[in-house]
Formats: structure tokens, sequence, C-alpha cells
């Protein structure tokens, strides 16, 4: 049995939810043995050109009256529907009433008497019902009754392609009379055109049933064919996308996930043409509505988002002005000024950015150009159905949109641009990143000289910077005495720029040739001052002696421990703040352990804010260095941790 | 710390005593709140009291922001005194050693008893 048996008598037939009747094998057949089936049909079709016409000479009348499709109505005072442009089938009306109908009689030649006919109607939008001799032979779609205007009754808005049996019955005298019941979307005259006015031969056509029905498979399979590259455009759209928010690190790079969604909106708004050509979707006149305006909204209103994040300066009055832009823009297809001036407003914003891209961003150029184009192709092909046959290009079998394929072009020019920004910031980082872990290193090489000590002390030291370098810095200065110097500190801050006025305080500390720690803070109080750049430097210093004392001055930092007991020292001011400081030594008998500790000890903070705090870390005072640290960083570090113990030997 | 908020400072102003008061941690980000606030304070204010009483952090950057409002106010010389400084900071801002520069005192009334 073959498909056009299978089809006939033609009785109605639901297919998904559009309701077609009286057409013939209007299902969709498997997709290689259709393509392969339909280069023969397209063959045989050329032999058979004598068996199927054109069916010109329209009449179009807007308005809905159930006796327009009576066969002896008389039609003479309607409009002729003339093609839009030359070859182009589209039929003009005022784009605004929504039922149209349309009248034409047809002389069947006389070798086509007795045969079964179609009538092949290859494009009209949204929905119709078609009669034939006054006989309804067929619909695409649902529309309400005549004299009903209820557009929610309303269902087709494809653009599928469809043949309809035209019975014996209805051919009278030798002709047909033909009528067309069409209900179209009020206002969306743009859409009317959608993909038409490109077509040569759009008119329906009227022949024998098999050939109308092989070109109808033809034409299907040509609408595949000639959407490849929209599908490529999309599918590149959708990768940029995908690539720009695969690029995106967790709370960072904002304009990679504005740039992505935008990407993401565009290719979905795109996206709509697929069902709509190819397929059944949809079927309420509401979905499309709503699905081009929450995602052309959103991909222009992230596009102006991710402009703004390309122009930090420009970026909170771009993220405003962007609102209301985004908002009016993706009403396609009214005219009106405000949209107009809307999308003027989009290009005038693109203009901009593409400048400041451009001077900011001399790679960014394919951006510049391709955001420079985008509004206006969106004002030149999408305001009025006039303008939108503009969109449409044949290019050998295919067919070129220039909005898709410049927001294929916006894709990759952003996705580029941004994967290059990415790449390039990334290498930068990592060498930021080595060079911090070199002088993490530089700065271990330089406080680690705790081995140092003397023949009479043990010296336990732990140190933990809060990053990669850190603030605070100890000194082990055995004396040809046997004395130990030691020296904690701590520059106010952390980071690079605390690390590097520690390493100009080691530098100072080792061509220190006193060996009194009042002496030694007052000396580096003056080698600090006009450095520190508005900050301080806390320093405790301690002498043990042979014989079993300890001399102690303090600037500023945290009083020693000794035998679990802070030991009362006399404060002084931190380094680097005042001229001519001197500070006081204190000297007492050394008590174990000698403890001391940076302010990231007594200063750790738990998720609560509780501070670690002075009275724990009295308490734990006599354990060794690496059990205080672990305490504090357990606590909750924020700040460098430094704890250095000194034992007697023997 | 877990998450360090924001400093603001209101400013009350009275004859020739001014109350700065802050609110929030003070940090290296807290020059504008610290410094700035204080830079705006007219030219006859001659004693000034630092109100700390909703200061529940102070980092050494913060502690440093303080430092340099207390020896800019020595040079023009105005009389500095804070309060509301829980027992921690007491004992940190003691071993700084800001005697010299500053008194602290529990409240607000025992600090404008100080100045006045």
């Amino acid at each position: 049995m073959t498909a056009l048996q299978r089809a006939l008598p033609g009785g109605p037939s639901q297919i998904g939810a559009v309701r077609c009747s009286g057409f013939l094998d209007y299902r969709a057949g498997a997709g290689m043995r259709r393509v392969i089936g339909v280069a023969l049909l397209a063959a045989a079709s050329l032999l058979a050109q004598d068996e199927m016409v054109e069916l010109g000479g329209w009449r179009a009348q807007e308005g809905d009256d159930a006796r327009w499709a009576a066969p002896d109505f008389d039609d003479s005072g309607w409009n002729v529907a003339a093609p839009l442009s030359a070859g182009s089938g589209a039929f003009w009306t005022s784009g605004w009433a929504p039922v149209t109908w349309y009248r034409v009689t047809y002389r069947i030649p006389s070798e086509w008497r007795g045969i079964s006919l179609a009538l092949g109607i290859w494009k009209l939008d949204d929905a119709y019902e078609v009669f034939a001799g006054g006989v309804k032979i067929g619909e695409f779609g649902t529309l309400p009754p005549p004299g009903i205007q209820d557009n929610r009754a309303v269902t087709a808005f494809s653009f599928r392609r469809v043949a309809f049996r035209i019975p014996p019955e209805a051919c009278r005298d030798g002709e047909v009379r033909i009528a067309v019941r069409r209900w179209r979307l009020p206002g969306a005259n743009s859409w009317e055109l959608y993909e038409v006015a490109p077509f040569p031969n759009q008119l329906p056509v009227i022949g024998l049933t098999g050939t109308v029905q092989r070109e109808r498979e033809i034409r299907v399979t040509r609408t595949y064919i000639r959407g490849l590259p929209g599908m490529l455009e999309l599918l590149l759209t959708f990768a940029c996308g995908g690539l720009c928010l695969a690029m995106r690190r967790r709370g960072e790079d904002t304009e990679l996930l504005w740039a992505g969604l935008a990407l993401l909106a565009l290719g979905a708004q795109t996206a709509l043409w697929l069902p709509m050509t190819l397929g059944d979707w949809p079927k309420t006149a509401l979905l499309p509505l709503a699905w081009i305006f929450l995602t052309g909204t959103a991909s222009s209103l992230f596009l102006g988002w991710f402009l703004a994040e390309m122009i930090p300066e420009w970026r909170r009055w771009i993220r405003w002005v962007s609102i209301p832009i985004a908002l009016t823009a993706s009403t396609a297809g009214i005219s009106s000024p405000l949209i107009i001036g809307s999308r003027m407003g989009l290009l005038a914003v693109a203009l901009v950015c593409a400048w400041e891209i451009w001077r900011c961003h001399r790679r960014g150029i394919a951006v510049v150009l391709a955001v420079a184009m985008k509004p206006w192709l969106q004002l030149f092909t999408g305001t009025s159905s006039g303008w939108n046959s503009l969109n449409y290009y044949s290019v050998g079998p295919f067919l070129i949109s220039l909005r898709r394929t410049s927001d294929a072009l916006i894709a990759l020019a952003i996705a580029t641009l941004l994967y290059a920004r990415v790449r390039r910031e990334r290498a930068q980082r990592q060498e930021v990143t080595r060079d911090l872990e070199a002088a993490r290193r530089v700065q271990e090489a330089l406080l680690g000289n705790a081995e140092a000590a003397s023949s009479a002390f043990a010296v336990d030291a732990v140190y933990l910077p809060a990053r990669e370098v850190g603030g605070d810095f100890y000194q082990t200065l055995p004396g040809e005495d046997g004395s130990l110097l030691v020296v904690v500190g701590d520059v106010a801050g952390k980071g690079l720029q605390a690390a590097m006025l520690v390493a100009s305080v080691i530098g100072s500390l080792r061509n220190e040739f006193s060996r009194a720690p009042g002496e030694v803070l007052a000396h580096l109080n003056r080698s600090l001052l006009g450095q520190a750049r508005g900050g301080f430097v806390t320093c405790c210093c301690a002498r043990f002696d042979p014989d079993g004392t300890v001399t102690v001055a303090n600037a500023g930092h945290l009083a020693p421990y000794a035998g679990g007991c802070e030991v009362e020292v006399e404060a002084g001011l931190p380094l680097g703040i005042a001229a001519g400081m001197e500070y006081a030594e204190v000297r007492l008998a050394m008590v174990e352990p000698f403890l001391l500790v940076s302010d990231g000890v007594v200063e750790a903070a738990s998720e609560t804010g509780e501070l670690f705090g002075f009275e724990r870390t009295r308490g734990i005072s006599g354990k060794t260095a690496g059990e205080i640290a672990a305490a504090a960083q357990a606590w909750g570090q924020n700040d460098d941790i430094t704890v250095v113990a000194v034992r007697r030997i023997g | 710390m877990s998450m360090v908020t924001p400093t603001k400072t209101k400013v009350e102003t009275s004859g020739d005593l001014a109350v700065m008061r802050f609110e929030g941690d003070i940090t290296s980000h807290s020059e504008e709140a610290v410094l700035g606030k204080y830079k705006e304070l007219g030219a006859g204010t001659a004693k000034i009291l630092l109100d700390f009483t909703k200061v529940p952090y102070l980092n050494s950057s913060g502690i440093a922001l303080v430092i340099q409002l207390l020896m800019a106010a020595s040079k023009i010389p105005q009389k500095v005194v804070c309060f509301g400084l829980s027992a921690h900071f007491v004992k940190v801002f003691t071993m700084l050693g800001l005697a010299k520069y500053t008194t602290l005192h529990p409240d607000e009334a025992a600090a404008k008893a100080a100045v006045q």
C-alpha cells in the first residue's frame, strides 16, 4: 500500500495536537529513507511538470462569513491577492484582521478530468480551512466557527506543507471553486512572511494527487536541507554560551556569567524556529509570544550586563539602561515608535559599548563588529513585514538568515574574546602564584634559622602564614658569649606588602651589632621610619644569657609567657610610628618554657567570632610551639601565627 | 573570623567635643570610616571621644588606622580618649603603649569626665 493509498479517501485525522484533516500523508517519514526517497521523487517530479500547476488569481477579502465558501458566491468585488514582491507567493493583507478569505476558480484541463486531484498549500499562517465546491475538504489546525472571535480556540502555529485531496464531487462543469478561510494572529504581520519571501513558487498548487503529494515531500525535505546552516548556527550559539559558563569560576568572572546566559537565551529564542519549521509545535499563540518575549528580554538584558562588566567605569548606568531597552526590544514584530525607539537606544548603547570595548580591549574587534551589527539587523529585519524580507537569502540549497547568522557571529566573537581573556588572565594568575610560591620559599629561608640557636638554648618555632607569605617574623641570633637573641614581630597587614617589610626588618636585624634588646628595637624603629607607610611593626626582643637570665624589651607586641605566666614588660610604641623612641628593658630569671607569640594566636577567631584570647593562650603556654599553633589554627586562623618557645639545654 | 562587617562611623559634635561612634569591624578597609571621618571634623574640635562599643574586632591594620588618628591628633594637639573597648582590646591597646596618646575608659560617661 502506498502512502497515497493509505491517506485516501482523506478522512479527518489527528497528528500530534495540531489538527490536520483531509490532507495526504502528513506524517514525517524516517529520516534517511525520506531523503533518499525524495531525491528519486524530485527526479520524478521533473517528468511530471504537466501534472501540477501553480494556482494563481486568488481574490481576498478580510472578514468572516460562512457563505463565502459557496461555489456560486460572487467574489468579483474582492481584492486581487497580489504577491508582495516578485517571486514571492505571500498574500498581502493589512495584517490586522484575524480572518481573511481567499477564493479562486480553476478550470480543470480535459486530460485531468476523472482523475483524483489534490491541492497543495505550502505556506499559510496560522490556521485555515479549505473548501472545494462549497464542501470543506480539510483544515490545518483549528479555528473558531465564522462569526466567533476566540483566539484561544486557534491552534497551529507551525509552517507545515499540506496537500488536500479534492473529492470528485467538488468538480463541476469542468472547474473547481476553491475557498480558503484563514485565521491569523492579529497584528502578527511580520510572522506572516516568516521564511516566505525568498521562496519562489510558494503559490498553492493543484494537480494530480500523486504528483502534488510528491511535491509536498520534496518541499518538506528541502526545508530540512535549507535549515542546515540555521541548525549549525544554533549549535554554535549554544556551544559558545556553554563555553562561557564552563570557563567561569564559582563566584567570579561575572562577565562570563552574563555572556553565557545571554548566548543561551539568544540560542533559545532562535531555537523556536526549529519546531515551528520542522514540527507541530507550538500549539497556541501564547507560547511562542511568551517564548520570544522571555528569551528576547533575557538575551538583550544579559548582553547589556555583559557589556557593563566589560566597561567597569560605566557599569552602573549600562546595567540600568539595559533593563528598559531589553523589555521593549524583545517585542519583535510590532511596529511602533516605542519599538523603533528602543532599538535605536540599543543601537546607541551597542555603539558606545563597542567603542569602549575596542578602546580597552583592542583584540576584541570581532565583538565590536558583532555588537554593532546586532541592533542594526534587529532594526531593519524585524520591525515590519516589509523589512522582514531583508532577513533571508538563499545561498545554493541553503537558507541564510541574517539574524541567525548575526546571533552566531556575536556568540563566536564574544566567546573568542572571553576565551582569549580568560587564558591570558589565568596565565597571569599562574605567574603570580609561582611568584608568591617563590616569595614563600625565600621567606622560609629568611625565617628558618631556629637551628641557629646557641649551645645553651633550644628553640622550638612554628610559623603559619595566613596567605602564601606572611607579615610575622622571628629571628634567633646566637652571640659569641653564648647568649641567644630572639626577636618575634608582626607587620600590620598581610600578604606581599607585609612580607616585603618583613624582609627589610630581617635585613636590619642581621646587620644589628647590639645585643641589648632595647637598643635593637630602637635601631629597628629608626630603620623602619618612613617604610611602614602608615602601618607599624610590633616586636618583642629577648636576650637569653648563659647565666640563666633573660632581658626583654617590647615595642607594642604581645607580652611573652614564662612558666605559664605573662611577663610584665613596659609597653613601648610599635616600630615605624614615631622617631626617637626608647624601649625599656626588664631583666628576669629564665623560667621555662619562655614563649613568644604573635597576635595570630590570641586573635584566632571561631565561626561565631569568639577570639582565642589571652586566657586560653596563657593556659596552653606550657605546651610545645607546634601544639600551641595547632590549637590556634583549629580555633580559626585569620592572621599569621608565630610561636617561638625557648628552653635551656642541659 | 568568618566574615568581616563593614565599618560605619557616626560623628556627633557638641562645641569643641566630637564623638566618633564606630560600628563594625575595623580593618584595612576602614580608612574612610576612621581617618576620613576624622579629617572631616571641624577645626574647632579640641576633644575627641572614640566609641568602640559596637566594634567587635580590630585587626592590626585597623589598629594602625587608630594609631594614625592618635598621631595626627597629638600634633594639633587634640585630646583623644577611647571607650567601649572589649577587655581583649583594652589589653591590646595597653600593650601597644598608647598611654601617651590616649586613655581608655569603660563607658562614655567616664570618657567625657576624662576630657572635661
